[in-house]
């Protein structure tokens, strides 16, 4: 009967895995503390009372699916904040190296660079304020014990934020790579190798949050049963 | 007592039952279960999400030890944070207790209006 319960629960936990391993092991400590305090004249009886003392595993994986989402998303928005915060700095870094070496660029590539530089200062902002926003959105309320519907939604509206978030950010990255080609084709040289790094960890950085983005969209489909209606537990 | 009433008072209930020290799912259940004469009576799972919500929460703080019997368990302890939102939300209950023993008794507390 234990086992079947945690069968159950492994399932209904499978929107996370590293939780569902720490709850599954917390769990089996529970249940087998509490069949050590039960009379075991009957063993199958004594689970069935210990397991359905604890509760329905549906039930109690509603309420870790909030939490679980919650600090999934929490995460995300903190990702997004750094990336930005790492993407200013290699900005900033490709900018002082040019000026310490003076690089400058062509005449005929500065009408076009000088519309990019534009376009990337404009989406690099953008992505801030959004993260920033969606972030504090994200923190303005509590997690409730069930992931009701309600709180399922919030959590999507946030997922949309980062995602605006994300895309002028990308837009920003894709026009620090067009600069960056524009600038290093006549300067192929070991001192290349600083924007080349910087470039690397900017494309990173969008890469980690595409990889989150798509993380956090699994979790809240796979949970989605929850914001619905707990199943009851049958051993049967 | 009903579980929906004891549900928006669990975190101060985990929160309490933790004040004396560090203590594992089973044995907080137990302690809740002593310290309230057995009047609570929850499913005891529901502890468990309280308790990971509380950890997210920078309330408690936790680590895995061997019990005696080899299996891994996980202890949890009240950390500064937690004792001070132990003892905030311990005044906020007080004051409402107070509150509502007046009123179930009838008494008008002085210097307010009528």
């Amino acid at each position: 009967m234990i086992d079947a319960y945690l069968k159950e629960l492994s399932e209904a936990l499978r929107f996370d895995s590293a939780l569902s391993a720490i709850v599954l092991q917390e769990v089996r400590d529970h249940l087998e503390e509490a069949l050590a305090q039960e009379q075991l004249n009957d063993r199958q009886e004594a689970e069935r009372r210990v397991v359905e003392r604890f509760g329905d595993p549906w039930a109690l994986a509603a309420q870790f699916a909030s939490i679980s989402l919650t600090r999934v998303m929490r995460r995300l928005g903190i990702v997004i904040v750094i990336a930005t915060i790492a993407v200013m700095v290699m900005m900033k870094a490709r900018v002082f190296w040019y000026a310490f070496f003076q690089w400058t660029l062509n005449e005929s590539a500065r009408p076009f660079a000088g519309f990019v530089v534009t376009v990337d200062r404009f989406a690099f902002w953008f992505a801030a304020a959004i993260a920033i926003a969606s972030l504090l959105y994200l923190a303005s309320y509590r997690t409730p014990t069930l992931l009701q519907a309600r709180h399922r939604r919030r959590l999507q509206r946030t997922a949309v934020l980062f995602k605006l978030a994300t895309l002028p950010l990308g837009i920003s990255v894709t026009s620090d790579f067009a600069l960056t080609a524009l600038q290093l084709r006549n300067e192929l040289s070991a001192h290349a190798l600083i924007p080349i790094m910087s470039l690397s960890v900017e494309i990173g950085c969008i890469g980690v949050i595409v990889y989150l983005i798509f993380d956090a969209a699994y979790r809240l489909a796979r949970a989605e049963i929850f914001a619905i209606e707990p199943r009851p537990f049958s051993s049967h | 007592m009903e579980g929906e009433m004891l549900k928006g008072h669990l975190d101060m209930i985990v929160l309490a039952a933790l004040s004396s020290g560090p203590a594992h799912g089973y044995a907080i259940i137990e302690e809740i279960r002593q310290r309230s004469g057995k009047a609570f009576n929850l499913p005891e799972g529901t502890v468990y999400p309280a308790l990971h919500r509380l950890q997210q929460a920078g309330l408690l703080s936790s680590r895995w030890v061997t019990a005696e019997s080899g299996r891994r368990r996980r202890v949890y302890t009240l950390t500064a944070s937690g004792k001070r939102a132990l003892a905030d939300r311990r005044a906020v209950w007080q004051q409402f207790s107070a509150a509502i023993r007046g009123l179930l008794d009838g008494k008008r507390s002085s210097g307010q209006p009528a």
